[in-house]
């Protein structure tokens, strides 16, 4: 998979990172190194830049300021199939509509590996349909995708990056549109994945489902990188208002979950 | 091949196994079987009758044959375009004549006509003008954005620009030109103002090859711009061949028949529903099936109005209507 070298690198290093849309500034400096086999969680108010920051990472931008190195290389330098091999990306919305059976979009995954034309082998088909079975979907796999409820499609997804395979997966919002036990076994099974070594930095929403299940956390607040490292010590008061602008506290309750308290503006 | 069949048996009917019968044996025997008969049918057809075509018969190998020759390709080229501007527009309403490229085309061909240049230029021509069309809608597309019935819109617009463009031209030119055009505009095949088979082949050919190669990079672009990235597909240059390989094959299409409208729509949709499946089957399969639609139409006009020879093109512009009506519903009715 990587070179021996490669493993001691943090996954990403971003140096002096920036972007801007127009003359809006939607990240400005951000200087950090997200770390390789662990769980990180990007969270932040509306409008932070946490899903720039994801589609940056995933080189779906172009225009940066600064400089992006994925296992210490520039991240633009790599060719696209090279970059599609080492990164999977799954966006905050699945397509509404979509002309394929779940099989051939799971299929799709393969696309890094097998380029326009190579034709899918046995072992393609096996993948698609292992990773069918992981999602619980494999009864499915001739359903065409609008006979795919929303949360059905969240897990088509998933198994469209475990068909995928790359090393680093990089997930935006990847709860949305799963109810409370899809959500905890996605968490689940994000878990089992980092601790095969895959590394994966997710945007959340949920404070509390970062500070459960994440290992790293970068706190970002109008496009700056707030706090970063552990989720306790990361998401403390002070950093979380600031980013809110709101008075905001994270806490552990008796049973050790963990719980938003949302203050009253002064 | 043995790995696959050990693959398939361990499994319990991965990918429906029906399916992978259906499309592995039945629909090619099918398709070529019906092939032959329509072809054998079209040659021998009179209007009032069939007859053992003659091979001796100058009508059959002069007129006939070119003509039947004319419809498969122009069916095929069609039909496999419009699988991919649907794709590539994601909006399985994309066809080359309702989103303009057809009558870009048109009025390209009939401004060289007007100049008096004939043979390989109005192949050429006419993919310069498709070309065009298609590049100005994606660009018009994206500045205006709107989703899928804007773009339509767009298309409509340009189209009607177009045909504007070309029936100034067609009144300002002598009348001779002008009534020959008049004709082959509105899809009659085989007449004698259209490009020759000889040219336009070729051109037709590379371009479906092209929108054939393209197949799976398409499948991506349906999942949306950044998963086509993520999944390492050259987003911009796979737009741009699709352009490219679909101004070829309309084209082609345009400067042998004239504008001959949804036959692009209806073959790729109606194959989409009965098979399912990736892009690049799909364009296969369009290309087959819309080659075979429009010999049988083509058949069909020679024959309802006997001895008129009815143009293809106004028989197709009463059946599509109706289809796109049909389909719109059907989606409209999923959205709820």
């Amino acid at each position: 998979m990587n070179a021996p070298h490669s493993l001691l690198l943090p996954a990403f290093q971003l140096r002096q990172l920036g972007f801007q849309a127009g003359k809006r500034n939607l990240l400005a400096q951000i200087n950090t190194e997200l770390p390789r086999g662990q769980f990180t969680a990007i969270v932040g108010p509306n409008g932070a830049g946490k899903s720039t920051l994801l589609k940056l990472l995933g080189g779906l931008l172009t225009g940066h300021q600064g400089q992006i190195l994925l296992d210490g290389i520039p991240l633009s330098t790599l060719p696209l199939d090279e970059r599609a091999r080492k990164l999977g990306w799954q966006g905050q919305f699945p397509p509404n509509e979509l002309p394929l059976n779940l099989a051939d979009y799971v299929l799709l995954g393969r696309r890094p590996n097998l380029g326009s034309f190579g034709r899918a082998s046995s072992v393609d088909l096996a993948r698609v349909m292992d990773a069918l079975k992981s999602v619980e979907l494999q009864d499915r796999h001739t359903s065409p995708w609008r006979n795919l409820s929303g949360g059905e499609r969240q897990r088509a997804g998933l198994a469209r990056l475990l068909t995928q395979d790359a090393p680093i997966w990089l997930l935006d919002e990847p709860i949305n549109h799963l109810d409370l036990k899809h959500q905890a076994l996605l968490f689940r099974r994000l878990r089992s994945e980092v601790a095969k070594g895959r590394t994966i930095i997710a945007v959340l929403h949920d404070l509390t489902q970062a500070a459960r299940w994440a290992d790293h956390v970068l706190l970002l607040g109008d496009g700056q990188l707030l706090a970063q490292g552990e989720p306790t010590r990361c998401l403390e008061p002070a950093s979380l208002s600031q980013a809110y602008q709101w008075p905001v506290r994270l806490w552990q309750n008796q049973e050790g979950h963990w719980q938003v308290a949302v203050g009253e503006a002064a | 091949m043995s790995t696959v069949r050990a693959f398939w048996l361990r499994r319990p009917a991965p990918f429906s196994i029906s399916l992978a019968l259906c499309q592995g044996l039945a629909l090619p025997f099918l398709l070529i079987g019906g092939a032959c008969g329509l072809v054998l049918f079209a040659l021998g057809f009179q209007g009032d009758g069939w007859q053992w075509p003659d091979w001796r018969d100058p009508l059959i190998h002069a007129l006939r044959l070119p003509r039947v020759l004319s419809a498969l390709l122009v069916g095929g080229a069609l039909a496999a375009s419009g699988a991919a501007l649907q794709a590539l527009f994601r909006n399985p309403l994309a066809d080359p004549t309702l989103i303009g490229t057809s009558s870009g085309a048109a009025l390209a061909v009939v401004a060289v006509m007007a100049l008096g240049i004939g043979s390989i230029g109005l192949p050429v021509a006419a993919f310069a003008g498709a070309l065009l069309t298609t590049w100005l809608l994606l660009g018009l597309a994206r500045l205006v954005g709107g989703g899928e019935i804007s773009l339509l819109l767009i298309g409509l617009l340009l189209g009607s620009l177009a045909g504007a463009g070309t029936g100034i031209l067609l009144f300002l030119s002598d009348e001779l030109t002008l009534r020959s055009a008049m004709v082959w505009l509105s899809g009659q095949l085989g007449s004698t103002s259209g490009a020759p088979l000889l040219w336009a082949t070729p051109i037709a050919l590379l371009g479906i090859a092209i929108l054939i190669a393209l197949g799976r990079d398409l499948d991506c672009l349906l999942l949306g711009e950044d998963d086509a990235r993520s999944l390492g597909v050259p987003v911009e240059r796979v737009r741009i061949a699709c352009a490219i390989g679909a101004a070829l094959a309309v084209g082609a299409a345009v400067s042998v028949g004239g504008i001959i409208g949804f036959v692009g729509m209806m073959v790729p949709n109606a194959c989409a529903l009965l098979l399912g499946g990736g892009r690049r089957k799909l364009i296969v399969v369009s290309t087959v099936v819309g080659a075979l639609f429009l010999l049988g139409m083509d058949t069909l006009a020679r024959g309802v109005a006997y001895p008129v020879n009815l143009p293809v093109g106004l028989l197709a512009g009463f059946i599509g209507p109706v289809f796109f009506l049909w389909l719109f519903r059907l989606r409209s009715r999923r959205a709820v």
